[in-house]
Formats: C-alpha cells, sequence, structure tokens
C-alpha cells in the first residue's frame, strides 16, 4: 500500500512552482488534481475519488461501445448543452475567435493607420474607446490585439498538451526506467519559476515574436500536464475492460489510444482549457514587463504597458485592453470549470 | 519515515543541479559578450578585459564553468556580480524586503481564504456559495498587474486609503502590494476549502459524530474542518515558498526593492551571476517548501504511511 500511496500522492498532488503565477494555481483551479485526502490516503480501495479513474469506471460500467449514449463524453454533452455557464463563455470564445482571425468584422479602419493630432482624445461617439498615444483609434486596436492573445494560448496549449499526453501516456502505461526519466526531466522544468523561466527563456532566444514567446510557455507548461496524463493512466490501466483488451491481444498501442485515452484524457482537457486562459494572461504580463512582444505588434499586454505611465490622466488607455483580456481569461476559466463539472461523474 | 525522507532528498538531487544548470547555460551560453556590454560605448583595454575574463572564468568551457560555480556555492559563495559586488550581499539585503512582503500577502490570504471558504463550504449551492465561488474565479481572471492597476487607482488614488507605492509608510506600504500579492492564492484556498469541506460532510465520521447528537458547531469545528484544512495546510506551505522566493510583476508595479524586482532587472541589465544566483537561491527555497509539504502530509494525516 505504501508505494501505491506515495504514487497516488505523487500523481495527485504535484508539487506546485515557486512563481507567483497562477499557473500551478490552475491545477488547484481545475480541481482536478487538488490534494485531495481520499486519493491520497487509501489510493487503491477509494481511487474512485481519483476524477480519471471515475470517469473510466462510469463508461466501463456502461460497456465500451454499443451504448453510446451513456459515454462520459455523451453524458458530457448532454449536461453542457443545457449548462449556462458553459454557453456564455462558449459563445464568448466564438466571438473572440471571428474577432481573432476577422477583425475586420467589427472595426473597418487601420490599427496602424495613426493621426498624432488625435493623440489621447478621450473616448467620443465616433471613436468610442478614444485614442492613443500615437493617434491610433484604440476601438481597432484593441479588437486587433484579440488574434495575438487567443493565438499565442491555444497554440502554446495545444502543443504542450500533445507532448504531455504523449509523455504522460508513455510515462504511467510502462512505468519503470522510462517512466522515472520522463519524470525527473518534468521536474527539473517544474522546479523553474514561469515568469522567471520565460523572461530567461526568451532573453536566451534573442527575437522576441509570436512564435518564440509560444515557445517558451511551452516549454514550462508541459510538465504539470504530463503530471495529470500520468496519474490518470495510471488509474485506467488497472481497469477490467483494459485486462480484457489485453487478454483479446489488442497491441499496446491499440489499448492505449482506444481504451486509456478516451477514459484518462478527461482530466487534462479541463486542465488544458484553463490553462489557455492562464497562458493568455502570462503572455499578457510578459509583453508587459517589456520582455514579451515587442512593438509594432498589437498586444493587449503592450498596450497596458503604454498606458501605464498615463494611468491617472488618461484611464481609457489602461481600461479597455485590460477589460478584453480579462473577459478572455474569464472565458477560458469558465469553460474548464464547466467542462470538470459535466466530466465528473460524481456530480451527475 | 526516516528512509522516505532520505530518498526525497535523493530525488531533488538531479531536481536542483538539471534546474541550476539550465538557468545557467541559458544565461552564460547568449550569444554576445557581456564583457563587452558591461563595458559600453568605451571598449575596455585587452588587459582588463582579459582580467574579466580570468575572473568569471568566461574562457572555460560551459561545464567548467558550471562545475567552478557549484563549487563556490557549496562553500557558500553565490559569486560576484559583473559590477563586482557579491551576490551574496545583495540577496541578503533585499530578502527582508521580499520576506515582508510574503509575510503580509500571506496573512492576508490565509486569514480571508479561509473564511471564504468555510462560509462558501458549509452551505453549498446558497447565496454565499455563489457568491464566494463568482468572486474567486472572476478575480481569478484578472492578471496581477491589472488587479495591481486598479487597487492603485481606486484604493490609493481615488479613496486614498494606503499609500501606492514604495516603501516610506513603513509597514503600510506592504498593505496595498501585499494584498495584491494574496488575492490569487486568497481564491484557491476559498475553493479548494470549499471543495474539501464538501466531501468530508459527506464522510461517514462526521454522520456518525451528527448522530451522536453533538452540536452543529462541535461537528464542524472538531470534526470536519480539521481533516478539511489539511490541503489547505499544504498549500499554504508551498505558497509560502513561492512568496518568498520574489514576486517579479507585483515588486515591479509597487516598486518594491525586493528579490522580484532586483532579478527583473538583472535580467534587462545582462547580470548574469546574479541572475543565476537569485534563480538558485528560487530553487533551493522550492525544494525546501516541497519537502516541508511532504512532511506535512505525514504529521498532519496519519492514515499516510510511507516506507
Amino acid at each position: 500500500m505504501s508505494k501505491r500511496a506515495r504514487r497516488a500522492r505523487e500523481a495527485t498532488a504535484p508539487t506546485p512552482l515557486p512563481n507567483e503565477d497562477a499557473l500551478r494555481e490552475g491545477v488547484e483551479l481545475a480541481g482536478v488534481e487538488a490534494p485531495q485526502p481520499e486519493s491520497i490516503t487509501v489510493g487503491p480501495t477509494l481511487g474512485g475519488t481519483d476524477p480519471g479513474g471515475a470517469g473510466a469506471q462510469v463508461t466501463a460500467t456502461a460497456g465500451d461501445a454499443p451504448l453510446r449514449q451513456a459515454s462520459l463524453w455523451g453524458d458530457a454533452w448532454r449536461q453542457l448543452r443545457r449548462n449556462p455557464l458553459f454557453i456564455i463563455p462558449a459563445l464568448l470564445l466564438v466571438l473572440f475567435t471571428l474577432m481573432a482571425f476577422w477583425p475586420s468584422l467589427f472595426a473597418n479602419g487601420d490599427p496602424r493607420d495613426c493621426d498624432l493630432s488625435n493623440s489621447i482624445l478621450p473616448p467620443s461617439r465616433e471613436h468610442l474607446f478614444g485614442f492613443d498615444v500615437q493617434g491610433c483609434d484604440y476601438y481597432t486596436r484593441v479588437i486587433y490585439g484579440t488574434h495575438v492573445s487567443l493565438t499565442i494560448g491555444l497554440i502554446t496549449v495545444l502543443f504542450a498538451s500533445t507532448i504531455a499526453i504523449t509523455l504522460g501516456s508513455i510515462s504511467g502505461f510502462y512505468g519503470g526506467k522510462i517512466d522515472a526519466v520522463i519524470a525527473r526531466i518534468a521536474d527539473i522544468w517544474f522546479a523553474i519559476p514561469i515568469t522567471l523561466g520565460a523572461i530567461i527563456i526568451l532573453n536566451f532566444l534573442g527575437t522576441r515574436g509570436l512564435f518564440q514567446v509560444s515557445l517558451a510557455l511551452m516549454i514550462l507548461i508541459w510538465p504539470t500536464m504530463m503530471r495529470l496524463m500520468r496519474s490518470s493512466v495510471l488509474s485506467v490501466k488497472e481497469m477490467d475492460y483494459v485486462a480484457a483488451a489485453r487478454a483479446l491481444g489488442a497491441s499496446d498501442f491499440r489499448i492505449l489510444r482506444t481504451h486509456i485515452l478516451p477514459n484518462g484524457i478527461a482530466p487534462v482537457i479541463v486542465y488544458a482549457t484553463i490553462t489557455v486562459g492562464i497562458v493568455i494572461a502570462v503572455e499578457a504580463t510578459l509583453s508587459f514587463l517589456g520582455v514579451g512582444l515587442q512593438l509594432p505588434s498589437i498586444s493587449w499586454g503592450l498596450m497596458i504597458s503604454g498606458a501605464q505611465a498615463r494611468i491617472l490622466a488618461s484611464p481609457h488607455l489602461l481600461f479597455f485592453p485590460a477589460v478584453f483580456l480579462v473577459v478572455l481569461v474569464f472565458t477560458f476559466i469558465l469553460l474548464g470549470d464547466a467542462l470538470r463539472d459535466a466530466l465528473d461523474p460524481r456530480l451527475h | 519515515m526516516g528512509r522516505y525522507l532520505i530518498r526525497r532528498l535523493l530525488e531533488l538531487i538531479p531536481v536542483f543541479f538539471g534546474a541550476t544548470f539550465l538557468i545557467f547555460a541559458m544565461v552564460f551560453a547568449l550569444p554576445g559578450d557581456p564583457i563587452r556590454a558591461l563595458a559600453g560605448e568605451k571598449p575596455l583595454s585587452e588587459a582588463v578585459q582579459r582580467e574579466f575574463r580570468e575572473e568569471y572564468n568566461l574562457d572555460d568551457p560551459l561545464m567548467v564553468q558550471y562545475g567552478k560555480y557549484i563549487g563556490g556555492l557549496a562553500q557558500g559563495d553565490f559569486g560576484k556580480t559583473f559590477n563586482g559586488e557579491e551576490v551574496l550581499t545583495i540577496m541578503k539585503e533585499k530578502f527582508p524586503v521580499t520576506a515582508r512582503l510574503a509575510m503580509i500577502a500571506f496573512i492576508f490570504e490565509a486569514i480571508l481564504g479561509v473564511f471564504a471558504g468555510i462560509l462558501a463550504g458549509l452551505r453549498r449551492g446558497s447565496f454565499m456559495d455563489n457568491l464566494v465561488l463568482v468572486s474567486t474565479i472572476t478575480v481569478v481572471s484578472v492578471p496581477i498587474f491589472v488587479l495591481g492597476f486598479m487597487a492603485q487607482l481606486l484604493i490609493g488614488v481615488k479613496w486614498g486609503l494606503l499609500p501606492i507605492a514604495g516603501l516610506r509608510h513603513g509597514w503600510l506600504s506592504y498593505a496595498m502590494p501585499g494584498m495584491v500579492l494574496g488575492s490569487i492564492s486568497l481564491c484557491y484556498i476559498a475553493r479548494l476549502l470549499r471543495t474539501s469541506l464538501g466531501e468530508n460532510l459527506r464522510a461517514d465520521y462526521v454522520k456518525t459524530a451528527v448522530a451522536k447528537g453533538l452540536s452543529k458547531m462541535r461537528v464542524v469545528g472538531r470534526h470536519t474542518l480539521r481533516n478539511s484544512l489539511i490541503p489547505v495546510v499544504t498549500f499554504l506551505a508551498i505558497d509560502l515558498g513561492t512568496l518568498m522566493a520574489g514576486a517579479i510583476v507585483t515588486e515591479g508595479i509597487f516598486n518594491i526593492p525586493g528579490i522580484g524586482r532586483e532579478v527583473f532587472l538583472a535580467v534587462r541589465a545582462q547580470n548574469g551571476p546574479l541572475i543565476v544566483g537569485i534563480v538558485t537561491a528560487g530553487v533551493l527555497i522550492y525544494m525546501f517548501a516541497n519537502l516541508i509539504v511532504d512532511l506535512l502530509y505525514a504529521v498532519l494525516d496519519p492514515r499516510i504511511r510511507y516506507e
């Protein structure tokens, strides 16, 4: 029991990062990895408290294939469709996506078409958000700023979670030496604080475009997701249907792909959704600090940074990009929250 | 327990060397010549340059440089900055400031977080519960630099309640930055305690206590809350470690000369030895906090048995 318990404890309560970012705390927010006394202490006997394990049990009892409507994901979808706390952020996400990839739908002007004589004019009827220091229409710039935030958030988390899911599955499924090596590598990156680590990596890379910022954040966020995936795989692979598949002669890859992944991935998806929001916040923070994207990129972090010196005279320069930033982060955190509730069979 | 502790310590060794080497490599393998950058417009004479390279081991291969650094570290020598100051002296000067800020943030988040968590967790679905849920999720969505500006603008300028920045007002100057710094952890503590209370309130031993006819105060205070606080206490321990390692953004916005601001300035000035020194200290604090948490689990929850 002791080794098992320790493993479960390691898996469920990973040691967070020593920094002030919310990233590590997203784990607590996701609620999927928060240290829970039961899963720590009793591990195998009360394994049902582990979200992955519980999810797997539901699908297991429902049978693997024929009862589609009773699958974990089917249940989740049915619940989500009725949940306003899912529908509202989902609609917001659609809106932000349109804004990011088709900004001319929302703003007619050119964000780089500026007239210095309009410098820091306050909001008016024709120009709802006023003008920035360079005399650019602030509304247009804020709309065009969506692109950078959303792209970095999505790309970073997409790649980081792909790495994390692959490594976490291998680590959890095979155990032994591979597991030890992957775990140590993850530990090393995990010990580096996010903001500080990102600053140092970006400083090392020299140029700081969209790609570099994504890369730096990707390197720093995969370990948490990897641990989450690993713990999830560890609990799912003990299920009877995995043993059954193995007895039927299924290959390792097939077992992983058709049995373990669909049942074990839920906590990672919840966490990844929340992480998109957190990555967006960290990107803005880096740009704000002057170590992320550089002018002439159009980014909310840069706009807020520029507003810093005029916070009293022209609060609108701070207000509008900050509101957009907060709402976008909020969208992903709400989505993750709703997903977690829907994917947790204990709450059904 | 002893064997477990030793194994945990052994596991931390590769983490320490791995993390510090990564930082060391990224800081010192930078393209460009730090000595030339240090000299600025006016190039240094050959002899002075050679002396500098000698002093900072810049001509050695990276591994050798790192080895020498670790060798010095083992003797308590964090090295010298490119300006010739002892890194340890700088850290000794900045650390108390960061520690004071951390204390305020810690007290703020622990007290309010536990309070909000109890309010929400005891009555699921009540108005207070929803209020706590909505407000915590909202605060978490606000990046800390936006939160800092909002606090400065409202609490500092509009209402004039607290000093806005700097350290001229003694402990009072730490109040606003401390609250901003602790606000996000506060939300996690509240949510963590809410979840944990919710789970424990359904536990058999609570039902037994209620069935025995114990008063509600006693059931909640002595039985449920004590067990529910275990994850909160461990979170707080980790968070204290995090806070001690310095807060780059908060210290920057509020102009507080602590460790976080120092390391940020060091990165901008490309002052390699200072960056590596502070990050190494941070990694050590992080590892220590983790070890403490592992031990706390064992002490607080006797059901956990380590081999």
